[in-house]
């Protein structure tokens, strides 16, 4: 069967974090990326742990692992005087260029969105950073810990009588979300391209896209001057909304109600107790909030979290276990989907990698195991921008593939 | 103005508050989007907060972000009329969008392949808690059980309390909305090459696990899950540092690194700090360069660690962060809303965009686009629809005349 994005070509001068997250979703769905890298500086994640046994080495990160499937690595020193060539070439075979690297860093390679457009005019260039181009920030350095305080929703984060907390995804929460924005504006570029033949440069800013995802906070500050909070797991429009102890060690049940049918129901599988009388009312249960909670909880804390999930659920009360990533492994739901593969790869070995969000009903996504650091230089040159034998073993000699 | 890089093309909005942001994305990008809504009204229009806090289904600021830029009619699905010129309106788009549970538009003969009987280009999408089959299919869940479900809340808290969301803002919904708008694209882009429409079928569950999936790393290598440790931060085999800090007033998010990554920051920090007559001797004879993770005891991260958050406790999280950005420290301050309003690279890029509540007699600041494109223009160009606002013209390109409408009118199907 087809794959959705068969066809499409792209480089990515990518380093850490959002970038190749990027590239691969674009490439499990048949897109042709190629990775350029060079030997004195890898991909960061590369370089990230942990690693295979614990030792450091460019194949041996699970981190890059997981943040990339598939993909053509090749070892290129783009400052190399005789580098121009393979640029061009690759800049011709390209649809798009995807760069994360500072302002001003591909520029000083020559893979400037100006000089690419000399090249290829209708090229896609997608500059993703942390702060955008231009502006008094534009250089300023960051990762996915500072872009996380940055981003306002770790501020949103915790508790209110505490300081806030580390976001998910290990606290670099932010470098899942610029990704996705950078791939639905690269299809939007492309389309108005095939509409019009003309290329552009998008300029993405990690903060920016991360304030995406905050729009009634802003609009809720401008419009009523309220700055919002950390308010643990509460709701302006649920009560009961938390998060609530179960029997055994660290097990908890999300338990959310919002409409007073749904309340009925939920004081009929507590058995009618007798304190629920006072909290018939979404108004009388949020002024007792925290008393309410911990009448909840003084039910939840004996049962067994899963139980009690389906016990509610049977209901039609909306109740969810708190799973850490390894009880997610043996979901029924997600092997349904078949969601997680397990790949082998020369270095790491079998490991688990997880499918994408969604399901395409007639183009279904592949996922490969990732690149080692510059296996496919040759591949790429002589098969993809066509170089002969004999100039690939030249600019090799030159010290070009580096 | 200049085009949209999506102008053209058109979508049909059935979605409540777990897939707006998937029509507001595009309609950021220039896609008409038409939100659908019952007679009356969506329910998620009386979600607060409530512009100056008066409960109105015409001020839930929660439905006016994610739905700016859309335009809104309504229309009575339920009902056979209602259906049929539903199909009439789906004959010309080229996206649907719909949350509802799974198979209920099958119930009601608007299922994918009705759809595709009218209009065989057009890409479905399908947003919902677990996707359309499976075990759980069925559950009922919102953003708070689904995160829980998904992983991502057993990766956020502090250890001594229970697993935390972030809060006000549904974030499941957000990756959902982001997923579903990416996945209508690439199924977009397959269209263009082979004239086939086709059904995505997003699981919202699996927008968030994908994010705490950032542990299947840990998890490949050491076979074990990441607890929530609040504001610490620890490596298997690499110690516990923190990583979010109380100063004077504020916090700021600071995690040491080891090696070439973090040596400028540790040796300016160090400097900073001897100003200051506040770094402990062992810290001002250390060669950051050759100092890491791995050959470092916890007792050193903690004495470290102790040091730092003395000094960083004499200053304010505004203070930290000025010095902090001229020397090119990797120090940033947990930011609220109030400080993105303020912050000068937001302004000076044109962030921001006013868009006109007549109505209220007032112009109000959204986040502009998510992305600057070179040629093209990307963010809210007007504010979301009033109930039906845009039934007139919306039902006039099917042919729909005012009698017709007052008619349907009466009948309740608008």
């Amino acid at each position: 069967m087809n794959k959705a994005l068969h066809g499409l070509k792209v480089v990515g001068i990518v380093t850490a974090g959002a970038g190749p997250i990027l590239v691969r979703n674009l490439i499990i769905h048949g897109a042709e990326a190629v990775l350029v890298e060079t030997e004195s500086r890898p991909n960061v994640t590369r370089a990230s742990g942990p690693f295979k046994d614990g030792i450091p080495g460019p194949d041996r990160s699970y981190s890059f692992a997981i943040s990339i499937s598939g993909g053509l690595s090749i070892l290129l020193d783009l400052k190399h005087p005789k580098a121009d060539i393979v640029k061009t070439r690759l800049v011709e075979w390209a649809d798009v260029i995807i760069e994360n690297w500072r302002p001003g860093v591909v520029e000083k390679w020559g893979m400037g969105y100006e000089d690419l457009k000399k090249i290829k005019p209708d090229i896609i260039l997608l500059s993703l950073s942390h702060m955008g181009r231009g502006g008094p920030y534009s250089n300023m350095a960051g990762w996915g810990i500072t872009l996380s305080a940055l981003s306002g929703l770790m501020f949103l984060t915790g508790w209110p009588d505490r300081p806030p907390v580390n976001l998910g995804g290990l606290g670099i929460l932010p470098d899942y979300i610029s990704p996705r924005f950078g791939l639905i504006a690269l299809l939007a570029a492309l389309e108005y391209r095939r509409k019009t033949g003309k290329g552009q440069h998008i300029d993405l800013s990690q903060y920016e896209a991360a304030i995406q995802f905050q729009i009634p906070a802003v609009l809720e500050f401008l419009a009523n001057g309220k700055v919002r909070s950390r308010e643990g797991n509460r709701s302006d429009y649920a009560c009961p909304h938390g998060v609530f102890r179960c029997k055994g060690e660290d097990s908890w049940c999300a338990i959310s109600i919002r409409t007073e049918e749904e309340w009925k129901k939920f004081v009929r599988v507590m058995g009618n107790p007798e304190w629920a009388k006072r909290f018939e009312t979404f108004g009388e249960r949020k002024k007792k909030e925290s008393e309410l909670e911990d009448l909840i909880q003084d039910w939840t804390k004996n049962q067994d979290a899963s139980e009690l999930m389906m016990k509610l659920q049977k209901e039609g009360i909306r109740a969810g276990v708190v799973r850490d990533l390894k009880d997610t492994l043996h979901c029924p739901q997600l092997a349904e989907r078949k969601y997680w593969h397990t790949l082998d790869h020369p270095v790491l070995g079998p490991a688990v990698y997880q499918g994408p969000s969604y399901i395409l009903s007639k183009t279904p996504y592949e996922l490969k195991r990732p690149p080692c650091l510059g296996e496919h230089t040759e591949y790429v040159c002589t098969k993809l921008l066509g170089f002969s034998d004999e100039e690939f073993i030249e600019l090799f000699q030159e010290g070009v593939f580096k | 103005m200049a085009d949209k890089p999506l102008s053209g093309l058109k979508a049909i909005d059935l979605t409540d508050e777990k897939g707006m942001f998937c029509g507001k994305i595009l309609a950021d990008l220039g896609v008409e989007v038409i939100k659908v809504e019952k007679p009356g009204g969506d329910e998620a229009r009386m979600i607060p907060p409530f512009y100056k806090n008066e409960t109105d289904k015409e001020k839930s600021l929660f439905w006016l972000s994610f739905n700016a830029g859309k335009k809104g009619i309504t229309l009575d699905i339920r009902t056979k009329k209602g259906r049929e010129i539903f199909k009439r309106l789906v004959e010309k788009a080229d996206f649907l969008i719909e949350s509802y549970d799974p198979g209920y538009l099958e119930e009601i003969g608007l299922g994918y392949e009705e759809i595709a009987k009218i209009n065989p280009q057009i890409v479905v999408v399908s947003i919902t808690p677990f996707g359309r089959h499976g075990p759980f299919a069925g559950l009922k869940a919102d953003d708070l059980v689904i995160q829980a479900l998904g992983a991502i809340l057993s990766q956020q808290g502090d250890a001594d309390r229970p697993p935390v969301r972030t809060s006000f803002v549904p974030q499941a919904y957000m990756h959902a909305g982001t997923d579903a708008a990416e996945a209508a694209l690439i199924a977009y882009y397959f269209r263009t090459k082979s004239n086939m429409g086709q059904h995505v079928d997003v699981s919202i569950m699996e927008s968030v696990l994908w994010v705490a999936g950032r542990d299947l790393a840990f998890f490949n290598a050491f076979g074990i899950s990441y607890k929530r440790e609040g504001s610490l931060w620890t490596r298997p085999g690499r110690g516990t540092i923190r990583s979010i800090w109380e100063c004077r007033e504020g916090y700021v998010a600071f995690a040491i690194q080891g090696g070439q990554t973090g040596a400028p920051t540790n040796r300016a920090l160090v400097e900073w700090m001897d100003r200051k007559g506040m770094v402990p001797k062992f810290m001002k004879e250390k060669d950051w360069e050759k100092w890491d993770f791995g050959n470092v005891t916890q007792e050193e991260l903690d004495r470290i660690c102790e040091a730092v958050g003395a000094f960083f406790k004499t200053m304010s999280a505004d203070e930290i962060e000025q010095e902090a950005s001229k020397k090119g420290l990797l120090i940033n301050k947990v930011c609220s809303v109030k400080d993105h309003l303020s912050n000068p690279q937001l302004r000076e890029r044109g962030f921001w965009k006013e868009i006109e509540h007549a109505d209220w007699e007032a112009k109000i600041l959204y986040p502009g686009g998510f992305a600057k494109f070179s040629l093209t223009p990307v963010g809210p160009s007007f504010r979301a629809p009033k109930v039906g606002e845009h039934n007139g013209e919306v039902y006039k390109t099917i042919g729909l005349g005012r009698e017709e409408l007052d008619e349907l009118r009466r009948e309740g199907v608008i």
